[in-house]
């Protein structure tokens, strides 16, 4: 946990212990029977009567701490009610799919369409005033909402591995349901609950204001209705009628508030506490310079996220033309190099030294605007995952239009000829442009993207494992198309991969990473042969090749 | 059954129990199709699918996306429902018996997925996460559970035990996830193993790794393993059979090295063309497990 959400949360505890501390200690804590005249009527705030009285003669303080307990009670047993009842249908509807799902959602439509100030009046009515009323009022309105809301989740998390892996294993729903999907929508069920507490404490509030609520037992709600009915807000009276239960109301709710959200950080390990991946030790020798004049300059970078230095001093340049693998193991800083190189880092990373030129321009001191103009035009990414790059309702060819359309200012005609133009030097069919993403494979997906990459003719293209995921026939496939688009486009490419035997076959020269240093840089033929570095050696080796029998024909 | 695990790798891998005359696993004329959103035509996604996987038999299940080897991993693990066809363990059909039965009977097979990043459950911890499958079964108390869990633990080689157990998943790399799940995969002592690309997900040389280390599981305790991947050169280094996949069907099945040596069906002469066209390995590479290598 943070220090500032420690302290966030022991301010949400601070308040709501206090709450609920005035609450019983009411009794012994007011200073009168708020249900006894005690004083003249519309007395002033004094010395005897903080507060000041009500119409009658009572004490407004004792009526307000008195009124926490009514208030806490009834949006609390509510709420409480409200998450047991809509946690419990959209956790069976979820996890039970079929019948159960259907007639659940049906009943949870059909409460949800109904307006909820109307409906609570309405039965309020019939059922008459009353604590009872008002809970029962309130829980039946808020649980809808809440069984939806956890249904959606569960049916997303049961079609996750491990509770699918636990499907395999032959668990039954009650292992599943408690062990499994409970603590799971536990981080959304705290928040609801403190939602829903909230809502209910101030549709309580609503409900009193409409004279629904218990009048023998007055809570903040039937204070506001009380002086409403004798017309507090008109005169400066509403100053200490008004604003005391109006600020108890919203303390509360903020008290609420408070507390979820530092709920939500407890229940999520991940959240809590990331450890940095271990460093391992790096022989501390002279690190490989780069240094040759390219469309792609990256000199003695250094990225670090917070404490962690995660790129340390690269230099590395793609010239016109070029194609360079990057190599090493996962953590080994790959994919923060390639989003330096568009100055597109994630948040938490910063460049603490060195810098990236594209085509002689500083990208570390460039300003947004200038940013703008560079990514796309000049250098341009191909993601890691072609499935999340694209936009599952829009069809490719609308996808590759708008990206014609970010980089120059055409008309309709031209972005479309652009468009197909972009398909063709990518090897796919026209007749693809009104395809949807998922009608793709995972090849030709890839191959959208990297037409999309293509649309603001850059010089310098960033592939981020670009051909992970996809089977060893599409690999092949797409790396021969990037080999052969930076040919015939004289490309600069610079392609991050962890899997050097895949990228040897079309890079020019390949660079070793380890630990977010570059331990060796070479011609392709130099590295895979005569590798000198325990590193590289080490990637080498472990990289399995398929042994054929002599003289079997290839390709 | 053999001791599940602990004990020390034997040099020489025998089965520590004779082979049975029965295979673990047998499947036939496995049929599944899927319904698609929008049309009334079903999606095939295996088409009379045949095979047959032997104790202490390591088999490598190859193919495109597409080609439906999860798919049939999911049926016989009893997360899809087939049309037709039969799935026998131990030479129990399973499509005859009540569900609780065969839910009984699946525990022989253990489902291995592809990304340990998921298929771990995010809030537990190591040892409560391989006590699992013997919480769900419940299979001996507390103690026993325990002392299966290190046994699992230490025939995957994670080591030293103790400082794993109490870990939760994000404390763990790839690797290690991977290693946790397999261990969760031995700790019932099953007779099957399919796992599902289970080095996708991994860094090069902890792919090698991991898929050796399943091929040693299966020499040394008589496991059968169902490795699918697309990796041939894994498939060479750590299996003793090729099954080669196309749209549902099983187009090739034999001895690893028979299969890439000769391959019968153009589909897998261009897969086998494609792995072999990155540069051949010049020297020889450092660790031999594949039980073909000449």
């Amino acid at each position: 946990m943070t220090r500032r959400s420690r302290r966030l949360a022991g301010l949400g505890l601070g308040l709501l212990s206090a709450l609920l501390l005035v609450a019983l200690t009411a009794p012994w804590l007011a200073p009168y029977d708020p249900t006894v005249r005690v004083g003249v009527p519309f007395a002033r705030p004094s010395a005897a009567h903080l507060l000041g009285t009500d119409d009658v003669g009572k004490d407004l303080l004792s009526g307000l701490i008195h009124g926490a307990r009514v208030s806490l009670l009834v949006g609390v047993v509510a709420a409480l009610s409200a998450t047991v009842l809509g946690s419990g249908v959209g956790i069976v509807a979820g996890y039970a799919r079929g019948v159960v799902d259907t007639v659940a959602m049906r009943l949870v439509d059909v409460v949800l369409s109904l307006p909820v100030l109307p409906l609570t009046i309405v039965v309020g009515v019939f059922a008459g005033p009353g604590l009872r009323t008002q809970i029962f009022v309130i829980a039946g309105v808020l649980w809808a909402g809440m069984a939806r809301e956890l249904r959606a989740q569960v049916l997303s998390l049961r079609e996750r591995d491990h509770l699918q892996a636990l499907l395999a294993m032959g668990a039954r729903p009650w292992h599943v349901l408690p062990r499994h999907v409970l603590p799971a929508v536990a981080p959304l069920i705290g928040p609801q609950f403190v939602l829903a507490t909230k809502t209910a404490i101030l549709l309580e509030a609503s409900l009193a204001f409409l004279g629904l609520g218990d009048l023998t037992r007055a809570s903040w709600g039937t204070m506001l209705s009380l002086a409403h009915a004798r017309s507090a807000f008109l005169t400066d009276a509403w100053l200490w009628w008004v604003l005391p239960p109006g600020l108890a109301i919203a303390t509360t709710v903020l008290a609420f508030g408070l507390l979820g959200h530092v709920l939500e950080e407890r229940t999520r390990p991940g959240l809590r506490d990331r450890p940095a991946a271990p460093r391992r030790d790096v022989p501390v020798s002279a690190p490989v310079v780069d240094t040759v004049d390219a469309a792609l300059v990256i000199s003695q970078l250094s990225v670090r996220y917070g404490d962690v230095l995660v790129v340390d001093g690269v230099s590395l340049t793609v010239a016109a033309g070029e194609l360079v693998g990057l190599v090493g193991e996962s953590g080994s800083g790959k994919s923060t190099i390639a989003g330096a190189a568009l100055a597109l880092l994630p948040a938490g990373a910063t460049v603490s030294g060195g810098g990236v030129r594209v085509c002689g321009q500083d990208l570390t001191n460039a300003s947004p605007a200038a940013l703008r103009a560079l990514r796309g035009n000049r250098v341009a990414l191909i993601p890691q995952e072609a499935n999340s790059a694209l936009n599952p309702v829009l069809t490719v060819g609308f996808q590759l239009a708008e990206t014609v359309r970010a980089h120059r200012p055409v008309g309709r005609a031209a972005v479309r000829a652009r468009a197909l133009e972009l398909l063709g030097q990518v090897g796919l069919d026209p007749d693809r442009v009104g395809d949807y993403p998922h009608q793709l494979s995972g090849g030709m997906r890839q191959r959208v993207v990297i037409a999309m990459a293509l649309a603001g003719d850059p010089e310098v293209l960033v592939a981020d494992e670009p051909t992970s995921g996809l089977d060893v026939l599409v690999q092949a496939d797409v790396l021969d198309l990037l080999d052969g688009l930076r040919t015939r486009l004289g490309l600069a490419m610079l392609v991050v991969s962890h899997d050097l035997p895949v990228i040897e076959r079309v890079a020019d020269r390949i660079a070793v990473l380890q630990a977010g240093r570059l331990v060796e840089v070479g011609d392709t033929a130099t590295i895979t042969t005569v590798a000198a570095h325990p590193c590289t050696q080490a990637l080498l080796a472990s990289a399995p090749r398929l042994r054929l029998p002599a003289g079997q024909v290839r390709r | 059954m053999s001791r599940a695990a602990g004990a020390p790798v034997p040099e020489v891998p025998v089965p520590e129990v004779p082979v049975p005359e029965v295979p673990v696993l047998e499947v036939e004329g496995l049929t599944v199709s899927f319904r698609q959103r929008g049309s009334s035509r079903r999606l095939v996604a295996l088409a009379d699918v045949d095979l047959t996987v032997a104790a202490a038999e390591s088999v490598a299940l190859v193919g495109g996306s597409g080609a439906g080897k999860s798919t049939l991993a999911r049926t016989v693990a009893g997360l899809v429902q087939a049309d037709r066809g039969s799935i026998r363990l131990d030479g129990t059909d399973l499509s005859g018996l009540s569900r609780a039965d065969a839910r009984r009977r699946r525990r022989a097979l253990h489902l291995v997925f592809q990304n340990p990043y998921a298929s771990l459950p995010p809030t537990l911890r190591v040892v409560d996460i391989v006590a699992e499958p013997l919480v769900i079964h419940r299979v001996g108390d507390r103690e026993q559970r325990r002392d299966r869990v290190e046994h699992a633990l230490a025939a995957v080689r994670l080591d030293p035990i103790g400082r794993y157990l109490p870990r939760y998943p994000h404390q763990l790399s790839g690797g290690q996830r991977q290693r946790v799940a397999l261990a969760r995969a031995l700790v019932t002592r099953p007779r099957l193993i399919l796992a599902d690309e289970p080095t996708q997900m991994l860094d090069a040389s902890l792919r090698v790794q991991l898929s050796e280390l399943l091929g040693e599981l299966s020499a040394d305790h008589g496991l059968a393993v169902v490795h699918i991947t697309h990796d041939l050169a894994l498939a060479q280094r750590s299996c003793t059979r090729l099954v080669v996949m196309q749209a549902g069907r099983v187009v090739e099945d034999g001895e690893t090295a028979q299969v890439l040596g000769d391959p019968q069906h153009p589909y897998t002469a261009a897969l086998v063309a494609a792995a072999a066209a990155t540069r051949e390995q010049s020297p020889a590479p450092r660790r031999t497990a594949c039980p073909t290598s000449p």
